[in-house]
């Protein structure tokens, strides 16, 4: 009797535990590769970011300063298994002579036709905007008014940048549309800043 | 005689049944992936660094010994050093590493505020044996 029960619970305990997996090694090699991934697209996104950020005291260098840092993560994502997808648009509003600056930067691993539209009328376009290039453009505008400009590619993509322009002070309006993409993974983030310029 | 094999009975069934409660508790043999786990570690000692607002300024100096003192809050059980590289070249020494296990972890920075600067700051570590 004794034995008959005894050996009922043991192979109970025996099955169970078969039954249970440890994770396994890969799976926990595979968990810590996509936090570090997700770390590394982090970093990279947010300091794309903060090149436009801390370029602001020099109005002019803004943009060159962005495509400089786009370069870099570029090659850096790469160096880490991600590939680097990015379209910039730089918004510089200078009331001394009432141009509009706008810059657009391709990297979407292609050539691009761009489209930017102002809803007072005026519009400006460029055909195959080759990767990983800036393309540079103006408009006129009224100090004090804000803008809704409306850039498009390819007839597939459409966003709308807001630019609130002031009376007495230059403004710069950043938008990023970045991605960051493995086999396993995609990350992406769009923001739109705006900062007042000295 | 009877007893006897009663007694006998029941302390093979407990014997059995405390050998399937030691295979049951006994913990899984997971392999060794400490190597990994550095990584995070030290990208998460990189990244409250910079929260703390001190990586910025020291890689904006070139100040890779005020980085790698400063990591030792976070991973002084390790060896480590720390090299930090421009957008073409390093800017501080590399180190030389006898030890064949190395991992290396990198942090991007892109200057500090009123000051554009792409750069890399790398970590070496290794004695993880």
């Amino acid at each position: 009797m004794f034995l008959i029960g005894a050996f009922i619970i043991a192979a109970s305990l025996i099955v169970l535990k078969l039954n249970m997996k440890a994770p396994s090694i890969e799976e926990q090699l595979r968990l810590i590769d996509a936090t570090m991934e997700n770390s590394i697209a982090s970093n990279l996104m947010t300091e794309i970011e903060n090149s436009a950020k801390f370029s602001v005291d020099q109005k002019t260098s803004i943009n060159n300063d962005v495509f400089d840092f786009a370069n870099f993560t570029e090659r850096k994502a790469g160096e880490h298994g991600l590939e680097f997808l990015f379209l910039f648009v730089g918004s510089y509003a200078n009331v001394s002579n009432s141009y509009l600056n706008v810059s657009v930067i391709n990297m979407l691993n292609g050539p691009i036709s761009v489209t930017l539209n102002l809803n007072d009328g005026s519009s400006a376009q460029t055909n195959d905007m080759i990767d990983n290039t800036k393309w540079d453009t103006n408009f006129t505008f009224t100090p004090g008014t804000n803008y809704n400009l409306t850039v498009s590619y390819n007839s597939t993509y459409t966003q709308n940048v807001t630019i609130k322009t002031k009376n007495n002070k230059d403004i710069y309006v950043s938008f990023f549309d970045i991605t960051l993409q493995t086999s396993n993974a995609v990350y992406t983030n769009k923001t739109q800043d705006t900062y007042k310029l000295k | 005689m009877k007893g006897i094999s009663y007694t006998l009975e029941a302390v093979i069934a407990v014997s059995f049944l405390l050998l399937s409660l030691v295979f049951f508790f006994k913990p899984f043999n997971v392999q060794d992936s400490s190597e990994y786990n550095y990584k995070k570690i030290t990208y998460d000692s990189l990244k409250a660094l910079s929260e703390g607002g001190k990586l910025r300024q020291y890689t904006l100096n070139n100040d890779a010994t005020s980085i790698k003192n400063d990591l030792t809050t976070y991973i002084s059980f390790l060896d480590y050093d720390v090299v930090i590289y421009n957008k073409t070249s390093n800017l501080t020494a590399i180190p030389t590493i006898s030890d064949d296990d190395v991992i290396s972890v990198s942090y991007f920075l892109a200057g500090e505020a009123g000051n554009y600067s792409a750069k890399e700051v790398r970590v070496f570590v290794w004695g993880f044996d």
